[in-house]
């Protein structure tokens, strides 16, 4: 009877320590892909150097409608509406490229997805386009700080 | 019955066992970095304004709260009503309070919430040449301070 169990222990214990490395190995890639777990789709971004601003918050953004406004372009579902240059520098409040496809689209809720360098004074004219096109609810895209 | 217990067991091999979690780990790994974006993207909802005034909510005496940029950091303006009990809603007195940055101007809506606990909205000016990044962390700072939760519906003014 003691044998069994000493013997049992002495084989045992080599397994053990031989499996250790991959179960920290599996804990850490738990871990780092339940903390970034994410339902959206990757970010396909519509100009190259595109970056989103960093914010603190964690909620999950919605899968709506989205405007992109890069340094070059403002984009609407993928598509090019208008240039980021023109409209930054234009007195004009609204921008009617992006009105038209609100409008066509019929939604009333868009996620802004705005480069983390554009001017106020360009994603405002998107927002308050947005608004004019009866859009309720605007979501601001952002990375969250949770990311790795 | 002791021959029952000197009986010798076949020698357990464990390499098969940690051959097949190896073996496990190395489809995984490459799926799970291909598949996995770090990049965690988040939304923040946002309010959007006409520049009209605030209108008042709830029955805090905090009926109108603002902020907007100035050359030395933030302005902080809000409409507090008037102590004179005959005082209705609407009835407000003005007051502007300055923060040079992000974490005096924490300190400055964390003192008006502690004034109104119940007021929830907060209203943003951000300058024309103010970057979203900029406006982001702006936003974080009204909605969540130090001490807990400020402001956490934001309204931003579109940019004049």
């Amino acid at each position: 009877m003691r044998r069994l169990f000493s013997r049992s222990a002495a084989q045992s214990g080599p397994a053990v320590a031989a499996l250790m490395p991959l179960v920290d190995i599996m804990t850490i890639l738990l871990v780092a892909i339940l903390r970034t777990w994410s339902t959206q789709p990757p970010l396909q971004p519509v100009e190259a150097d595109f970056a989103l601003p960093m914010s603190r918050a964690e909620g999950e953004p919605s899968l709506s409608l989205a405007i992109d406004v890069g340094m070059d372009g403002i984009y609407v579902d993928g598509f090019r509406a208008g240039s980021s240059t023109y409209w930054t520098q234009s007195e004009a409040l609204l921008i009617p490229d992006v009105l038209d496809a609100l409008h066509a689209s019929g939604t009333d809720h868009v996620r802004v997805r705005a480069h983390s360098d554009a001017p106020w004074s360009l994603v405002g004219k998107v927002l308050s386009t947005a608004q004019e096109a009866g859009v309720a609810d605007v979501e601001l895209i952002a990375i969250s700080q949770a990311s790795l | 019955m002791r021959r029952l217990f000197r009986a010798e067991e076949p020698a357990h091999d464990i390499r098969p066992t940690v051959l097949s979690v190896v073996a496990l780990m190395l489809l995984l790994l490459p799926l799970t970095l291909f598949s996995t974006s770090l990049d965690k993207r988040t939304g923040l909802p946002i309010g959007l304004s006409g520049g009209q005034p605030d209108e008042v909510h709830g029955d805090g005496p905090v009926e109108g709260l603002r902020v907007r940029r100035s050359s030395d950091g933030f302005v902080v303006e809000t409409a507090v009503r008037n102590t004179d009990v005959r005082a209705a809603a609407g009835d407000v007195e003005l007051r502007q309070v300055r923060a040079g940055d992000l974490g005096e101007l924490q300190d400055v809506l964390q003192r008006i919430k502690q004034l109104d606990p119940t007021r929830t909205e907060i209203t943003l000016v951000p300058e024309a040449q103010s970057t979203t990044s900029q406006v982001v962390r702006w936003m974080d700072a009204a909605r969540k301070g130090p001490n807990g939760e400020l402001y956490p519906e934001v309204v931003l003014e579109a940019a004049q």
